[in-house]
């Protein structure tokens, strides 16, 4: 009896022993984050939560967000509904009464999270595997991944509007792989919040009562950082996510007419005849061309890492960067030999050939030889290169043309005569040299915004506010020039669409460029002749 | 008697007994008999109220709560004092017990949850609060509850006879449609007491909203659902006819829409 | 001891009984006397409106009127002298009068070709009303009445519901089936009340004598009121027009 309790005993501890080993937590991940390695103030500006109490950025104190900002920025602004209180749901835990009530509340959500991955994790044996590598990640069973998972606030105990962190608890390496954007700097997604709220004119505007004409710039600047933008709610389905459509609502218009190139290219023309024979449910990295896809998408060309791998985020590729940033291999004759004048949150002039550039063009031919023989697209993206090259040197002849009128003292109305360069009392109150570079630092402190400021990047100001008489006309055909027609003319070149290569670029560029010129003559001539009038 | 006889007989016994034991506990209508309902409007009742019903249900019980604009079905406007889940005969006010069995179950096919997350108490502490907003309730008082007999066993003549009425006596494919999808001729015009378009019910997907026990479908088509199109058939069919049709109208549902 | 307790549940019936006849008074306000010399009121309600010229005008332009209304029984009316059928003409403000006798033969409402027959009528409160079925065909009567209790009961043909309305409230009768078919119930509580006829005709009789403002509704057109002084045994006639749409 007692060597059976002895037993009994050891068994016991045994057991507790080997529940514990089970029970022990795998190595700690650290939670997702998507500003890790930001400055402090760059967390507080973006991530604390204030509702809608105040905006974002360093101007934040000028303006009150956007209504809307609370669901496109809902790290920072979202607030829970006050006419429903939903905590008592998240602190008794039913998860069942969510969909009860939102079946009939809000049915298509829910008949769409139906249809979704999240609420049958292991319905196909590809779906299995993949939540199978969450499952052994997390250390968590999934066999439905519930409202509740998402949008339950279990620590504050209200709902939340899911943002990228949430959604990299699960889908980490996506996550992590989304965050090196950051590596490259702007243009990207997860930094596209900054085009409204670092530069000053989107403070200045809603400080002159223009907010809400900004719904624009919100739907696409804010919030282009969550995953339902490509992945939409509430299928969030990896298939959409690969179709060249998930692009299109933002990447259009005249800055960048992605879908109008790409959509019109001979590309695009074989995506959209024989759309129904795209299997976009395969992975990238899995994908025939030619069987799978007879023609590329976006996703395909821009999510190519390297040697084969594919990378979830779409801007690790570039060289061109949008067609906003000037080469380093051109001579200037304008002031654009100084660019970036000292501002540190813009990137440097991009060297074409530098090791980085020259190994980048190698991946995108081996994406184009997919297809492609290594000539033809090398020859291809060597004249994409060329037609770059002689864009920027008109651009840089018309900046030169403009700046040399502001030297003489012709532009009309003088810089002295109209608005200062917007926000300029908060740009010298609230940014530092070191984050806005010394000379232009100075240059707003003494002259407090009373100066024209031209070309890339800070005198693109004018394309988002016009105040009185800034800027003046011959500074907007030259932000047209530059900002429209050159990039409208990249585009068409780099997705292969003639028409928008020629008469979205460089035509209307060279149209621009003679306006610019007789504008300029014009404005030296009445110049010349006020002088005389006065002298005499 | 031989002992095996013996058991034989005995477990027999026992078995019907435990049987009709647990078929007479599922006929017993689904009340909160032990549960006190208070008869005076409490502070808990008014603050349970404020917090969970008024948001859709409105501030007087008019159905006009701030989420309620958005909402199909509208949630139920209380000043009529018209419930539809009832064990009252039609037009009846409602018994305290219906008006709790609705809160607790909900309503299936609607934004009215099952406010069983509420704790028992708090739920009670609200009926006096929704009589509170009908003059109807000061004028009148509920009708005795409908007594559900013994239900009849759902052979398949008691299908066949439930067919017969469905299609031909009562017409209920009219507005239920032939399969009971609601989807019959007169289903689009139909209309509820407060002017709002009312959709007819769809039998196949099995949620019915009044409960799914055959003694609830039985009491919808005796009592009628107050506030809606939905007639009462008591003085219609017999006893027997409304089980009949009621096992009939269950026959519809299609398991493979009720998983949805 | 078991007369106490026979006792106390009489006292309790009583009770009940007390309460619940005290919400009627409350609302009753009318106190039966006899009227020796009673007066009468006779009279004409009529429909002047755009719609009574349609018919008869062939000159009137070519905007055609709306005439939806006329082929329903929302507005009925006599093309020889405007009369208007279906307004209830009643006293508004009579507090005391003859006695109030509740017909032992029950008002009729049937359905006919889908149609409620009559389209409108008035009783006084405590009144049973029947409802027939005439029609080889399912229909069901719907009330929506907050005082009186509502119901909504299916019927077959040849099938008669009995019900009685208690308190004074205007009432409408739906069939959810035939969408286009209603009718009204006027429920009043005194007896000076009439429907008008297909010529728009009403009669009151045996009105104490006095000061009374008279009431017309009708279910399209709305209220009327005018004042009379009804002076004994003698026969007044008044005309209420409705002279809008």
């Amino acid at each position: 009896m007692k060597k059976f309790g002895i037993g009994l005993c050891l068994s016991a501890m045994l057991f507790t022993s080997v529940a514990w080993a089970a029970e022990q937590p795998p190595k700690k991940e650290t939670p997702p984050d998507l500003y890790e390695g930001t400055p402090d103030w760059y967390r507080a500006v973006y991530k604390d939560n204030v509702g809608m109490k105040e905006g974002s950025g360093p101007f934040k104190d000028y303006f009150k967000p956007q209504m809307l900002d609370m669901y496109w920025q809902p790290n920072r602004h979202y607030e829970p509904m006050k006419n429903l209180d939903h905590s008592i749901f998240i602190e008794k835990e039913r998860r069942d009464l969510c969909v009860t009530c939102h079946e009939e509340a809000t049915p298509g959500v829910v008949r769409d999270w139906r249809s979704s991955g999240h609420k049958n994790p292991k319905s196909t044996p590809y779906l299995s595997a993949r939540t199978a590598e969450i499952e052994k990640r997390t250390n968590r069973i999934l066999n439905e991944v519930h409202c509740f998972d998402c949008h339950a606030d279990t620590k504050k105990k209200q709902i939340r509007m899911p943002t990228g962190e949430v959604c990299g608890e699960c889908h980490r390496p996506q996550f992590d792989d989304f965050l090196r954007e950051r590596e490259v700097g702007r243009p990207n997604h997860i930094q596209s919040w900054e085009a409204n709220t670092i530069v000053p004119w989107y403070a200045e505007a809603a400080r002159r009562g223009y907010l809400y004409g900004q719904h624009g710039c919100d739907l696409c600047h804010s919030g282009a950082e969550k995953c339902d933008v490509c992945h939409t709610r509430h299928k969030f389905s990896a298939a959409e996510g690969r179709q060249p459509e998930a692009c299109i609502t933002c990447h259009m218009g005249p800055d960048h007419p992605d879908a109008e190139s790409y959509g019109e290219s001979k590309h695009g023309v074989i995506y959209h005849k024989e759309e129904e024979h795209f299997d976009f449910n395969r992975p990238l990295s899995e994908v025939r061309p030619g069987k799978d896809y007879r023609t590329p998408t976006c996703q395909f060309c821009h999510m190519y890492e390297k040697h084969g791998r594919f990378i979830h985020n779409p801007v690790m590729k570039g060289i061109w960067r949008m067609g906003t940033i000037p080469p380093k291999n051109l001579e200037y004759t304008s002031s654009l030999k100084d660019y970036p004048y000292g501002i540190k949150i813009i990137g440097d002039k991009i060297d074409i050939y530098s090791e980085e550039n020259v190994a980048k063009r190698s991946y995108w031919l081996e994406v184009c030889a997919k297809c492609h023989s290594d000539r033809f697209a090398d020859t291809y993206l060597k004249s994409l290169d060329e037609f770059m090259f002689q864009a920027h040197t008109l651009a840089d002849r018309a900046q030169k043309i403009v700046e040399d009128l502001i030297a003489d003292g012709y532009l009309y109305p003088s810089a002295a005569d109209r608005d200062p360069y917007p926000l300029s009392d908060g740009i010298e109150k609230q940014l530092s040299p070191a984050f806005l570079g010394e000379p232009i630092y100075n240059a707003f402190k003494t002259l407090k915004g009373k100066f024209p400021v031209v070309g890339p990047i800070l005198g693109v100001y004018g394309m988002f506010l016009q105040q009185q008489d800034n800027p003046s006309n011959i500074e907007n055909m030259y932000n047209r020039l530059w900002f429209w027609y050159k990039l409208q003319g990249y585009k068409g070149t780099a997705h292969v669409q003639q028409d928008v290569s020629w008469w979205w670029g460089q035509a209307p560029m060279m149209m621009e460029f003679t306006k610019i010129q007789s504008e300029a003559a014009r404005l030296r001539r009445e110049g010349r002749i006020e002088k005389v009038s006065l002298t005499k | 008697m031989k002992p095996k006889v013996l058991l034989d007989k005995v477990g027999f016994w026992c078995a019907t007994a435990v049987t009709s034991a647990a078929l007479m506990l599922s006929i017993a209508p689904m009340t909160a008999s032990a549960v006190n309902i208070p008869t005076e409007v409490t502070e808990l009742g008014k603050d349970t109220y404020k917090k969970y019903c008024s948001p859709c249900h409105g501030e007087e019980g008019k159905g006009d709560g701030p989420l309620a604009r958005s909402m199909l079905p509208k949630p139920r406007d209380f000043t009529r004092g018209a419930y539809k889940f009832r064990t009252t005969p039609s037009g009846s006010l409602p018994t305290d017990e219906d008006i709790y069995r609705t809160i607790s179950y909900g309503v299936p096919n609607s934004t009215m949850i099952p406010w069983d997350i509420l704790t028992e108490e708090q739920r009670v502490s609200v009926i006096p609060v929704l009589k509170s907003f009908s003059e109807a309730f000061e004028v009148r008082k509920p009708d005795a509850p409908v007594t559900v007999g013994l239900p009849l066993r759902p052979t398949e003549r008691a299908l066949t006879e439930g067919k017969k009425i469905y299609e031909e006596k009562l017409e209920c494919w009219k507005c239920h449609g032939v399969e009971g999808r609601g989807d019959g001729p007169s289903a689009a015009e139909q209309e509820d007491d407060f002017g709002f378009p009312i959709k007819p019910f769809d039998f196949t997907t099995g949620k019915f909203k009044g409960g799914n026990s055959a003694q609830d479908v039985y009491l919808r088509f005796t009592t009628g659902l107050n506030g809606t199109p939905m007639p009462s058939f008591a003085k219609e069919l017999t006893d027997e006819e409304r089980w009949c049709l009621t096992y009939y109208v269950m026959s519809l549902i299609k398991p493979e829409e009720t998983k949805k | 001891m078991k007369l106490i307790y026979i006792l106390s549940i009489l006292f309790a019936f009583l009770c009940c009984n007390l309460i619940s006849s005290k919400d009627i008074l409350a609302d009753n306000k009318y106190s039966e006397i006899e009227v020796p010399d009673g007066g009468t009121i006779i009279g004409n309600v009529k429909y002047m409106g755009e719609l009574a010229a349609v018919g008869l005008n062939l000159y009137r332009g070519w905007e055609l009127s709306d005439t939806s209304k006329l082929n329903s029984e929302k507005l009925v009316f006599s093309k020889v002298n405007n009369g208007l059928k279906n307004a209830v003409v009643s006293l508004k403000d009579i507090t005391q009068g003859k006695k109030t006798i509740i017909p032992p033969v029950h008002p009729i409402i049937d359905q006919q070709n889908n149609n409620f027959i009559p389209h409108t009528i008035a009783i006084v409160s405590g009144t049973t009303v029947d409802f027939l079925n005439g029609d080889e065909q399912m229909h069901n009567i719907h009330t929506r009445s907050a005082r009186n209790q509502p119901f909504n009961l299916g019927t077959t043909y040849k099938q008669r519901i009995s019900k009685t309305f208690d308190y004074p409230e205007i009432i409408k009768l739906t069939c959810d089936l035939h969408k286009n078919a209603y009718a009204w119930i006027v429920v009043l509580d005194h007896p000076y009340f009439d429907t008008t006829d297909r010529n728009g005709y009403f009669e009151i009789c045996d009105i104490p004598p006095g000061t009374y403002t008279f009431q017309v509704w009708h279910e399209e057109l709305g209220n009327l009121e005018k004042e009379v002084t009804v002076r004994p045994k003698e026969t007044t006639t008044i005309e209420f027009v409705y002279s809008q749409n």
